[in-house]
């Protein structure tokens, strides 16, 4: 009998975040996702191809698993945001970030036997904790989204005589009042939060609201700009006829200069961005609905000269030239090296691959935006199959682990309205859904070409997403974003009160809090700053609270939110918790559960589920296969450490997918 | 602040007395009722005096210009928006000596 040990010089690992297996399955069964089914006929999954996520299954908790193989209890990484005990209840930590694993991961198991790694926009790898391996972002849900120097904007570009207005993204949906009314009285200004937080996520708060918790994350948001347009007057190169429009940019700071031109000598149709007016040529241009090239420019950051990459999208274009609507994207610094390690792989994945164009997010929900949305994003996967196929071709590497966001996303914008009874247009955005999927299976068909004999790939996500219940509200706790007020205020346990007209949690009488995903906090004396619950009436009140919760009805359909709720040592045998863990773990019934993290792994909701996906193909893995055992994503790492015949991580607490193997 | 030296400036003028400008401009931004815009107007003006060939200073009233706070993204007053070749070269918030806004100055002007 042969055996698979070490069978696999080569490992990948494709996490496809939100993948849902129950989708997989239906669109399979539809003759959809050629790709996806060539894994599943040559290789192994799982009934259902579905694999247990850990608790809660959100994204940076399930992804340290997935590197580790250890339960979020050893790998310390513990929601979306993470809480260290001893530090005030609303202060949370950001979860992508590798100081937060407690656990071995197993690119460093790897670096122990001197083989190398690639990690590609991975979860908890940032910052790099091997001297050899090659990193390319990780700080946020998208590569690169961290690294980009200018906002997303839209131009309202219309005829016309007024000056240049532009609202910045930030004040346009933070709430934030930037009018001036301080001064600046120190010497060194410093700099704001909004700054520091300009492209990756702004500080999770008090979650008063459904509108002011996670789904702010996901709020369509630009830089909006008002210019108007004039006749071309200046220029060296202007057909007559022609318009003109200033378009602003590098966040106010500078200008460029838009020539409206119609081709046919009657109908405008065409957009050419020029540095100046007696350029020569332009930067770029775009014509009615459609992208330009790449447009490369200097932008002047921090004093310095920077070469920079971005495109324009026409999102309505008059004919007569007296208004256009036009998106520019996320403008990306080509050799700063930002977020890569070694710093100089950045500038040469760009200069192979050429620059990475973000998701469009100015809007959403509406068939144009929707339309570009896809586009970007569609362009996106396909510069990640140029940079790993480059990367894959032209570097030293045994193990590479990759992780695409785009169905995660979707699942967040567009599954709540795929239902009939929740919008008019549910079948378009039931064909969004999709679209990523199909897009998802092109990069899986672009990856299986690096398929060979010593070569094992594993196809995986770390849950599924479900979309709401059209049927229900969604009752306020298990947001994410922060301390939700709702439930356990309605219950007594959070006190509100005002300050200067904004509510803030009144810890002189809150006894206990609900905290991101899934956890409650008992704001215990001599463990929290602001505690006042006395230790020896801790057990009692934890009972209590567990016993209303179980208690409690949602007030509109009489039935009870909580599925579980487990105190701090029970909570235990899920494997969540550990040394920062909350005072109570509790899970909502499927029904009342968000898009995914506060309902159980396993849950399903009106043909959707939040299971994590498994499917494995190549060296030591059996040919087209149902394995008849549950598999965990504390299961992936041991298997790819026995195929690959390097050492487990030292934490690990999976076991090997012994039935998946060839042996 | 308007003074002989420094001419307040506003939305509709804005952009053809900074970005178009073809010698550099320092643009203060300010308000009546700011205690370090105050502080800081000597020095500007004093600046304003010693490099009139080689700069123009003007002025804009944060509280009659909401839109152009909003557009340069101000988070406070008193700020000095450098502009040379049409483009925002450097920014100085907060109040500074003169010796240190005359050397930012100058390292811009010298680029």
């Amino acid at each position: 009998m042969t055996s698979s040990y070490g069978k696999a010089k080569k490992v990948l690992l494709l996490g496809l975040d939100g993948a849902d297996p129950l989708l997989v399955q239906r669109y399979i069964k539809e003759g959809k996702l050629p790709n996806f089914k060539r894994v599943l006929d040559g290789g192994v999954s799982t009934v259902g191809y579905s694999m247990q996520a850990v608790l809660p299954a959100i994204t940076p908790p399930n992804w340290a698993s997935l590197a580790t193989g250890a339960w979020p209890s050893t790998h310390g990484v513990s929601c979306f945001w993470n809480h260290t005990l001893g530090n005030p209840l609303d202060q949370l930590e950001y979860g992508f970030n590798s100081n937060l694993l407690k656990a071995e991961p197993i690119w460093r198991a790897y670096a122990r036997q001197g083989k190398k790694s690639i990690l590609f926009n991975y979860p908890t790898a940032w910052p790099p904790t091997t001297e050899n391996d090659i990193y390319v972002d990780g700080t946020s849900v998208y590569t690169n989204l961290s690294g980009n120097i200018d906002y997303e904007k839209v131009y309202e570009c219309i005829e016309g005589n007024f000056p240049i207005e532009e609202i910045s993204h930030i004040l346009d949906n933070s709430g934030t009042d930037c009018r001036v009314e301080g001064e600046v009285s120190s010497i060194q200004a410093t700099l704001s939060k909004e700054e520091h937080h300009n492209y990756g996520y702004e500080d999770p708060e008090l979650v008063t609201s459904e509108a002011t918790g996670e789904s702010i994350s996901e709020e369509a948001k630009s830089d909006k700009i008002k210019t108007p347009i004039k006749d071309a007057v200046g220029w060296k190169n202007a057909p007559t006829g022609a318009k003109e429009v200033i378009l602003p940019v590098n966040n106010g700071g500078s200008r460029r200069y838009g020539l409206i031109i119609a081709e046919d000598g009657t109908n405008y149709n065409t957009i050419k961005i020029y540095l100046n007016k007696q350029s020569e040529n332009p930067l770029g241009e775009a014509k009615v609905n459609e992208w330009s090239d790449w447009i490369y420019d200097t932008y002047i950051i921090n004093g310095k000269n920077t070469k920079v990459a971005y495109k324009i999208r026409v999102i309505s274009f008059d004919p007569d030239g007296s208004n256009i609507k036009l998106y520019s994207s996320f403008v990306l610094d080509l050799y700063g090296g930002k977020y890569f390690f070694p710093e100089e792989i950045g500038g040469e994945i760009y200069d192979k691959a050429g620059p990475m164009l973000q998701p469009v997010n100015y809007d959403r929900l509406n068939p144009t935006a929707d339309q570009i949305m896809l586009e970007s994003v569609t362009e996106m996967y396909h510069w990640h199959e140029r940079a790993i196929n480059y990367l894959l071709a032209n570097k030293e590497w045994d193990l590479f682990y990759i992780h695409l966001h785009g169905i995660d996303m979707y699942n967040h914008y567009y599954l709540d309205y795929t239902f009939e009874e929740s919008s008019p247009e549910y079948e378009r955005y039931q064909e969004l859904i999709y679209k990523i999927y199909e897009v998802s299976d092109n990069f899986i068909g672009e990856m299986l070409k690096h398929l060979d004999e010593d070569t094992t790939i594993f196809v995986v996500s770390d849950h599924g997403g479900v979309g709401k219940n059209p049927g229900v509200e969604i009752p306020l706790i298990g947001d994410m974003w922060g301390l939700n007020t709702g439930v356990m205020g309605d219950l007594g346990y959070t006190k509100i009160k005002e300050v200067n007209g904004v509510p803030k949690i009144d810890w002189e009488n809150t006894t206990a809090v609900a905290q991101r995903a899934t956890f409650i906090y008992v704001n215990l004396k001599g463990r929290d700053p602001d505690g006042i619950v006395d230790p020896k009436d801790y057990d009692a009140l934890v009972t209590k609270i567990i016993d209303d919760l179980y208690n409690y009805r949602d007030p509109k359909t009489g039935k009870r939110v909580i599925s579980f709720a487990l105190n701090r040592e029970d909570m235990g045998v899920l494997g969540v918790g550990g040394e920062n863990g909350g005072d109570i773990f509790y899970i909502l019934e499927p029904e009342f559960t968000r898009c995914h993290g506060n309902g159980l792994s396993n849950h399903s909701l009106l043909g959707y589920s939040m299971n994590a996906l498994f499917a494995a193909i190549g060296a030591g893995i059996k040919k087209g296969e149902i394995i008849d055992r549950k598999v965990k994503v504390v299961d992936i790492v041991p298997t790819i450490s026995y195929l690959s015949g390097t050492p487990i991580p030292k934490n690990a607490e999976g076991g090997i997918i012994y039935q998946a193997l060839e042996e | 602040m308007e003074s002989k030296l420094i001419q307040s400036i506003n939305a509709s003028n804005f952009d053809d007395l900074t970005f178009e400008s073809i010698i550099p401009v320092v643009v203060f931004f300010s308000a009546e009722r700011c205690g370090v815009c105050k502080a800081l107007s000597p020095a500007i003006e004093e600046i304003a005096s010693d490099f009139s060939e080689k700069l123009k200073i003007l002025s804009v009233d944060v509280d009659e210009n909401d839109s152009l706070v909003k557009r340069f993204r101000l988070r406070g007053i008193p700020t000095l928006l450098i502009f040379k070749d049409g483009e925002v070269k450097d920014r100085i918030t907060g109040f500074q000596p003169k010796a240190i806004l005359e050397a930012q100055i100058q390292a811009i002007l010298k680029v």
